[in-house]
């Protein structure tokens, strides 16, 4: 299935926000993650009449500055001024500039670059500038005649020329992504989805009512229909669409006044508002950033969780389809790959049967929240090398295996009565037994604790093992990784952990309260049974998806 | 329910849908290295730092594809020091055995012992500080087919190659019909 059909977006935009991720330049990455996943954000929602203003204004600035200097070229390409730093380097000197057109003037202030047209200022924030050259990288490699174009436009002009080159690009930007961002199908697709939805759910069709049988069910009864072939893409939209609804009814109740109505009034008439309300999701469970600097996770469990994620994120109760995303929807990936080839490789494929089942898929979910454990460990120690009391915080998700409930509990009640006894109005946060949430304390006071004790002394130690043992990119030694982003990842694994955790409570047969009292026996018996409980839905499963992806892939070539 | 209300699901919908493309890829197949697909930045590299492996390869693509070879005649051109254009006087069956631009001479000759090699050196009147201590490079075009000849680092204003006459590198440098950029 081509990406046309199956996201809406062309093969050629896909490899050009690939190639945009790993662009190289001097030392690493020329743009970082973050950075092109909100260029991508704009360019999606379309709210790109802003970027191209003020990539117009930057220009300008650059064109007309920096005309000896090799102008555009040189300014994006050959020095690649675009991090802040290099930013206020390249135009320290402006505001000596006499070669400027009359009137205007350049200024390196506070917030960025300031450009001055008579009585009014420009102000481009030297962050973005980074997003603005890869805004222009983009347009470049599609329009290659717009650098000729801009500094014939802008070189000696004024402000007016500015605004009018600036739509002009507009158009332009809007013609081309007709070709590469073409929505009707995905529409016709939402539309289809929505009014199946209307028609077959038994409850109500909106969030957190659909279930397990409904997906099923949806894709089956949809063999017909244009995208819906796989069963993941089915799955994939059924998420969209409700946490599509989802979004719009927490953004209505967050913009005080507005009905649910006027908001989504709001949504359709203003690219800003959609590129606001697709913002919010949370990027940092769904990126794959994640997976690059630094590496917090592998890519291949990035990929082993990409189901759970996308399902979990959006709060709907759908462990089955998880399990059928991963497992049957594997399968399916084989399958449609060998119908490339001939129905006798189909064939086969269909009865080599899925390559791992439901246990195993959940054993791997154990072994990943394992390693996130030890990645949070790892993180910890990075911390505490960098001196930030955060690293107790971040501890707090991974310890749980290597201290006692008492001895937590001891850490806990220490750290709470030395932190009360300066500061009684600390608070500790009792959430886990071994957990100092919003607690103001000094690097240096941790250390004595460390001292007096030894429990946590160990408990450091062996994060600072962890880290040295450590290979991955981030993590090495001499890697220096940034706080933030050090936080941003613990946060992300243990949510991840969580959403494995809440997972997995579905295959349980037993409450973990009784954990203590069942015997060693009991307790394998325990697991023998969830094993054959997932067994048992593996084995109606392989039924059902043998008998669908038979009719839908057999028999093409014959 | 209303529609407006389902006109901006719809739009969420589609914007999610293309955004999770273009941040969560998954590539299609393992082997289809994404390092084949072009932008601009690849291009002035190109141009820039064509002693690379990546270059090299990139430049084959360059080569076959119309746009991108208009695109790297474009910063070729931004970026030459000094250009010698096709040798109009001499016949083209003849061999351009000498080319002076205002900033460099090419002289080729053949080498006594071995008749079917040729000498070529390179002599520089300036210099910047990345010819003298890594390469020199000659940007050649011929029929609308780039090449680059490399030479070792200036020794004295100086640098030159031995190459065979039967050579790609030999045919294109010692064509009067080649356009050749220092860069």
């Amino acid at each position: 299935m081509s990406s046309l059909v199956a996201f809406g977006v062309s093969e050629t935009l896909i490899a050009d926000f690939q190639a945009l991720r790993e662009t190289p330049c001097a030392e690493g990455n020329k743009y970082n993650a973050k950075t092109i996943d909100q260029l991508a954000q704009y360019i999606c929602c379309r709210n790109y009449a802003n970027l191209t203003l003020e990539l117009s204004y930057l220009n300008w600035a650059v064109c007309n500055y920096m005309q000896q200097r090799g102008g555009l070229l040189s300014f994006y390409w050959l020095e690649e001024a675009i991090s802040p730093k290099k930013v206020r380097h390249a135009f320290s000197q402006a505001k000596s500039a006499t070669w400027l057109p009359k009137n205007t003037a350049i200024d390196i202030g506070s917030q960025g670059l300031e450009l001055f047209f008579g009585k009014q200022v420009f102000v481009i924030s030297a962050t973005r500038v980074q997003l603005l050259s890869a805004f222009m990288e983009l347009l470049t490699t599609h329009f290659p005649q717009i650098l000729d174009d801009t500094e014939a436009a802008l070189l000696g002009r004024h402000e007016s020329d500015i605004k009018q080159l600036a739509s002009l690009l507009q158009k332009k930007i809007y013609k081309w992504l007709k070709q590469h961002l073409p929505t009707a199908k995905l529409q016709q697709r939402f539309r289809y989805l929505d009014n199946w939805l209307l028609h077959n759910a038994s409850n109500s069709p909106y969030p957190n009512k659909i279930d397990d049988g409904q997906v099923l069910a949806f894709w089956q009864s949809s063999i017909h229909e244009e995208g819906y072939v796989k069963f993941t893409t089915a799955l994939d939209d059924i998420v969209l669409h409700q946490d599509a609804l989802r979004s719009i009814e927490s953004a209505a109740a967050a913009s005080y006044g507005l009905s649910i109505d006027d908001y989504a009034q709001i949504l359709c008439d203003d690219h800003d508002a959609l590129y606001q309300n697709v913002q919010e999701q949370d990027h940092a469970l769904s990126a794959k950033a994640l997976t690059v600097y630094p590496k917090f996770l592998v890519a291949k469990d990035f990929e082993r969780l990409v189901a759970l994620l996308s399902v979990y994120s959006a709060n709907l109760n759908l462990p089955l389809s998880v399990l059928r995303h991963a497992i049957m929807g594997a399968w399916q990936g084989r399958i449609i790959q060998a119908s490339r080839y001939s129905p006798t490789a189909v064939k086969q494929q269909l009865s080599v049967m899925p390559a791992l089942q439901y246990k195993d898929f959940c054993a791997q979910l154990v072994n990943i929240k394992q390693v996130n454990k030890f990645t949070l460990l790892c993180i910890s120690g990075a911390l505490y090398n960098l001196q930030s009391s955060s690293c107790l915080s971040v501890l707090s998700g991974s310890v749980g295996d290597m201290l006692s409930a008492e001895q937590g509990q001891q850490i806990y009640q220490f750290i709470s009565a030395d932190l009360a006894k300066e500061e009684a109005k600390s608070k500790c946060a009792a959430e886990s037994s071994f957990k100092v949430a919003d607690a103001e304390f000094s690097f240096e006071k941790l250390q004595r604790w460390q001292l007096q004790q030894p429990a946590l002394n160990k408990i450091f130690n062996a994060a600072k093992k962890a880290l040295s043992k450590n290979n991955r990119a981030g993590f090495k030694a001499g890697d220096d990784t940034d706080e933030e982003l050090l936080l941003a990842g613990a946060d992300a694994l243990n949510k991840i952990n969580q959403m494995i955790d809440t997972f997995l409570a579905h295959f349980k047969q037993t409450s973990e309260d009784d954990a203590d009292t069942t015997t060693l026996l009991e307790k394998n018996k325990q697991k023998e049974h969830q094993h054959n409980d997932l067994r048992q839905i593996y084995s109606s499963d392989l039924f059902i998806f043998k008998d669908e992806l038979q009719k839908r892939h057999r028999g093409k070539h014959e | 329910m209303n529609e407006v209300v389902t006109d901006a699901q719809e739009a969420v919908f589609t914007a999610k849908r293309q955004l999770n493309a273009l941040t969560n890829t998954i590539k299609n197949s393992p082997d289809e290295k994404s390092s084949g697909h072009i932008l601009f930045n690849d291009v002035v590299r190109c141009v820039c730092l064509p002693h690379l492996e990546s270059s090299k390869q990139r430049l084959v693509k360059i080569n076959s594809d119309t746009a991108l070879s208009i695109q790297y005649a474009w910063v070729l051109k931004k970026v030459s020091l000094s250009v010698s254009l096709s040798q109009v006087a001499a016949s083209t069956t003849e061999l351009a055995f000498e080319r002076k631009t205002d900033m460099f001479e090419l002289k080729i000759k053949t080498d006594p012992s071995h008749h079917n090699q040729a000498y070529v050196i390179l002599t520089l009147r300036q210099s910047t500080q990345a010819q003298r201590e890594v390469a020199v490079h000659l940007h050649c075009c011929l029929g609308q087919e780039y090449s680059v000849v490399s030479f070792p680092a200036l020794s004295n204003s100086n640098s030159q190659i031995l190459l065979a006459m039967d050579e790609q590198y030999f045919r294109v440098i010692s064509n009067p019909d080649t356009q050749i950029h220092l860069t």
